[in-house]
């Protein structure tokens, strides 16, 4: 029994933890209608600049917790909101979140960059040592300050929203934001306000579980997806259910802690993705959205379709530009060479799924994993079947994660498969083996799972220059498959059903079995470059496949260009360039871990990407002028639907003649 | 107008948002080659029942039958398997994709559930060119403004070969021109056995193409009948002139 209420009070304060972190994210989602996904990254950030200022600088705890929670929280959130999140209104919702997982890889890579992970940073909670004794259980102040804080934070929320004036126009933002601003609001003030305060209450959970967990960058910054699952509980919008669903979560991982940790066998370890397993099913069980009509609106996205011989030309280009370079390049710029080729043919596999279909999956490079997998199991020697293993079962995979994804959207798709990606992480990539269909599998474990070079039909590509030239040849392969997927009427279905979903199934197009068949196709390409990237590395360990390894690839591909086969590319490029400019000088490492995150902000401005800036340029090089991208058009008054062009002196005289007024007096 | 002949028919469709009836019992019934034309004021509930019959959004009781088949259940794209197709009043064209394309999918989506031997390409040409988008065909369709865009969607549901089709205010930011060569368009096609269902704020063009004329108010059908005797009503002039309604 005393066990059982320890446990209940270790549940009660996590839970507490995750109320506070929770309600912020459901407060800046509701008002500004982005999700913000590097939350976490904010209250990590926080954890450590609070740990800065007390331990390090010795600064007094009360002077340390209102300076970050009340003055550097607040500012950054706001910052955040009016710098970046601001221009994303009209952005489509991939862009959105690529934006915000930005965000948090850029906050990752700074924190890495200002705190070198491998120091010790003693991080004691409130009052360390001090408890008192409940009904037989002891509660620590630490943990009775934490439940406290939620409790403020309810009060303090509710009392915002229903008392003051801030908080009325922020209920009213989230019914109707022209309205509020036909009332005299300020939507805008209110969107700053509401990320301020997020971001305060990021940083306060933050602080709060960062003794539990030793100050580490990335563990706070996914401890934060536990809350996720909280905020999902709440449907992203009401803060009581937001409550009871951190509830859920910190008991049912106490409860993990307590009652299932003793227990050996391959569930004996799902405890540390209980809350990402609690998050996928509040996912699943959320109501079915309802196909609607989206006004169709002007993008910048950009889907060329180019011509067959171009693109074959291009890639006999890339073919032979790696038998030409491969003798002049070392060893490690041959490596480096063949890893960005490798994640380069992971990012491929994202431009039909994220960029032609506009699902925006964040578990890549678990299906690389999942492939890398595949084919040390069956190709130890090298066989091209493994390759040919590794498409199918990371397709399998691919389908199996898409069946009971395929009602979610936009970011709660993106969720549900970061989900799926730290459950990966945390349970099943870890394990020694699984044992499915009565055969036992081998997994990675915490050690490194040896995969083979090819060897086809006779010819190894052991060394490290085969392997360039046949990593080229691979991403010259999926690099044609995808440009005659965007020229087939299988690309157009895609698109369309990216720009109009709704439109699609008035067309009689089953949006279920496309989604599916492209999931599958996406996870069996990204499987067949994981298994290249385990040969790459020849043994390879789960953290190379983990969920934030897959941040690095979606963003410098958005970047490069998610709507073509060139964007993939230039992300390659720049993931290798990054890789080797931070071999030759290895004090811009840190830099470089920065700028995946500061490259995919910048996407707010042009989701075109970086293939598209090119193409621009050099047609206008070609046409001897700089050709522009056509400017957005100027918001059109309801009234004059159908014209948009100024009027000219000749409508003038048109209209005038028709209304039988003379404008020659 | 007996049932039996209808290519569509709706019953006792009755839609609630919240507490707000937005319909309440809707009976129509369109022949094959016949055009209705639906009109009613701003937030009659034109949308929310092309939205119904379309299978977008459910009734809360009421029944719809396409061919004769009950299809209150089945998604959009069923019902599209049907013969069912619509434009949207508020543009849902492919953005990224061409004029042409945007067509040409229209037709090979449909050519993969329809076993039809034509070639969706042909298709595509053939329909650009007929409503009259033929110079703009290689534009991106979110390059276009709102009447050629209007024209694209009629095109587009053309492209699945429909047996139905419903229009949401295909004429508004139509020129003249263009308002003409759409009302002879829509005559063409009734003549082959169209049936069409017409919302258009352009009372002109809906009383010159339509046999019949319902008149839909308050969440109920005013009047249903030839454009002339429409016209006549004294209860839509009522209804239009924002009088109150009696009882109909």
């Amino acid at each position: 029994m005393d066990t059982f209420l320890t446990y209940t009070v270790f549940g009660l304060s996590t839970a507490a933890i995750y109320a506070v972190a929770a309600s912020g994210l459901v407060l800046t989602y509701t008002t500004s209608g982005i999700f913000n996904f590097a939350h976490g990254a904010i209250g990590m950030f926080a954890a450590f600049v609070y740990w800065q200022l007390r331990f390090q600088w010795g600064w007094p705890t009360p002077v340390a917790l209102v300076v970050v929670l009340f003055v550097l929280a607040p500012l950054f959130g706001a910052i955040l909101e009016v710098g970046i999140m601001r221009g994303l209104e009209k952005a489509s919702e991939a862009v959105r979140v690529v934006v915000a997982v930005a965000v948090l890889s850029g906050l990752v890579g700074l924190a890495l960059w200002i705190w070198p992970p491998n120091t010790a940073r003693p991080f004691s909670g409130f009052y360390p040592g001090s408890k008192i004794h409940i009904a037989g259980a002891a509660v620590t102040a630490h943990q009775l300050i934490s439940m406290g804080c939620a409790i403020a934070v309810a009060i303090g929320l509710a009392l915002i929203l229903r008392r003051t004036r801030a908080g009325a126009d922020m209920r009213a933002v989230v019914d109707n934001r022209a309205l509020l601003v036909v009332f005299g609001g300020r939507p805008d003030r209110v969107a700053a306000l509401s990320w301020a305060i997020g971001a305060s209450l990021a940083a306060l959970a933050g602080i709060l579980i960062a003794p539990a967990l030793q100050l580490s960058v990335l563990p706070l910054t996914l401890l934060v997806v536990n809350a996720y699952a909280a905020a999902i509980i709440g449907r992203l919008s009401r803060l009581p259910a937001t409550f009871v669903g951190a509830l859920i979560i910190g008991l049912a991982e106490a409860y993990g802690v307590g009652y299932l940790s003793s227990r050996g066998g391959f569930f004996g370890g799902i405890r540390p993705a209980i809350p990402v397993l609690i998050l996928f099913v509040a996912l699943l069980a959320l109501p079915h959205a309802r196909l609607r009509g989206q006004l169709s609106r002007r993008s910048l996205d950009w889907f060329p379709s180019p011509s067959m011989s171009r693109a074959v030309a291009s890639a006999g280009a890339l073919v032979v530009a790696a038998l030409v370079l491969g003798p002049h390049l070392g060893p490690a710029n041959l490596f480096t060479a063949n890893r960005a080729l490798a994640l380069g043919i992971v990012a491929l596999s994202l431009v039909p799924l994220v960029g032609y279909a506009g699902q925006v999956a964040l578990c890549q490079m678990s299906f690389a994993g999942i492939g890398a997998l595949a084919m040390a199991n069956t190709a130890p020697g090298g066989s091209p079947l493994g390759l040919v293993a590794a498409f199918v079962v990371a397709a399998v995979a691919g389908a199996i994660v898409a069946l009971p994804a395929l009602r979610l959207r936009g970011i709660y798709l993106a969720l549900a498969t970061a989900a799926f990606a730290v459950a990966l992480d945390r349970w099943v990539f870890i394990q020694d083996a699984i044992r499915l269909f009565g055969r036992k599998i081998p997994l990675f474990g915490i050690y490194s799972v040896n995969v083979a070079r090819p060897r086809i039909g006779g010819v190894s590509f052991g060394s490290n220059r085969a392997q360039l030239v046949l990593l080229a040849m691979v991403f010259a392969l999926f690099a044609l498959l995808v440009v005659a997927i965007r020229r087939s009427a299988y690309g157009r279905m895609l698109l369309a059903m990216r720009e109009s979903p709704a439109a699609c199934a008035t067309l009689g197009l089953r949006l279920t079995v496309t989604k599916l068949s492209v999931f599958a196709l996406s996870a069996g390409m990204a499987g067949v470059g994981g298994a290249l990237l385990g040969g790459v590395h020849t043994a390879v360990a789960a953290d190379t496949f983990s969920f934030f390894q897959t941040l690095p690839v979606l963003l410098l591909a958005v970047v490069g260009g998610i709507g073509t086969v060139n964007g993939a590319f230039l992300g390659a490029v720049l993931l290798g360039l990054f890789q080797a400019v931070a071999r030759i000088f290895p004090s811009t490492n840190n830099v470089i871990n920065v700028l995946p995150g500061l490259a995919g902000v910048g996407l707010a401005r042009n989701p075109g990407g970086l293939a598209s800036d090119l193409h621009m340029a050099v047609a206008g090089l070609r046409a001897g002028r700089p050709r522009r991208r056509p400017a957005e058009s100027a918001e059109v008054p309801v009234e004059w639907i159908g014209i948009d062009r100024a009027i000219t002196p000749a409508d003038v005289a048109a209209l005038d003649a028709a209304l039988g007024m003379s404008s020659a007096r | 107008m007996t049932a039996a002949a209808a290519t569509l028919e709706v019953e006792k469709i009755e839609v609630r948002f919240g507490g707000l009836v937005v319909l309440a019992g809707i009976d129509i019934a369109v022949d094959r080659g016949e055009v209705i034309g639906l009109l009613g004021p701003n937030g009659a509930g034109k949308s929310t029942l092309f939205n119904v019959i379309n299978g977008l959004l459910p009734p809360h009781a009421g029944t719809v039958r396409l061919g004769g088949v009950d299809v209150t259940k089945a998604g959009p794209d069923s019902r599209a398997r049907r013969g069912l197709a619509r434009t949207f009043q508020n543009l849902e064209t492919f953005g990224v994709l061409t004029v042409r394309e945007n067509v040409l999918v229209a037709a090979e989506i449909s050519r993969r559930w329809s076993g039809r031997r034509t070639s969706p390409s042909a298709v595509a040409d053939e329909l650009v060119e007929r409503v009259g988008l033929a110079s703009l065909a290689s534009e991106r369709a979110d390059a276009l403004a709102t009447g050629p865009a209007r024209l694209l969607e009629v095109a587009r549901a053309l492209a699945t070969s429909p047996s139905v089709l419903l229009l949401d205010e295909p004429a508004s930011g139509l020129t003249e021109h263009e308002t003409a060569n759409l009302r002879g368009l829509l005559i063409e096609l009734a003549a082959d056995g169209l049936s069409v269902v017409l919302v258009d704020h352009n009372a002109n063009l809906v009383m010159s193409v339509s046999h019949r004329v319902a008149v839909l108010h308050g969440g109920r059908i005013l009047t249903i009948a030839t454009p002339a005797e429409v016209q006549a009503d004294r209860r839509v002039q009522d209804a239009y002139l924002g009088a109150p309604v009696v009882s109909a």
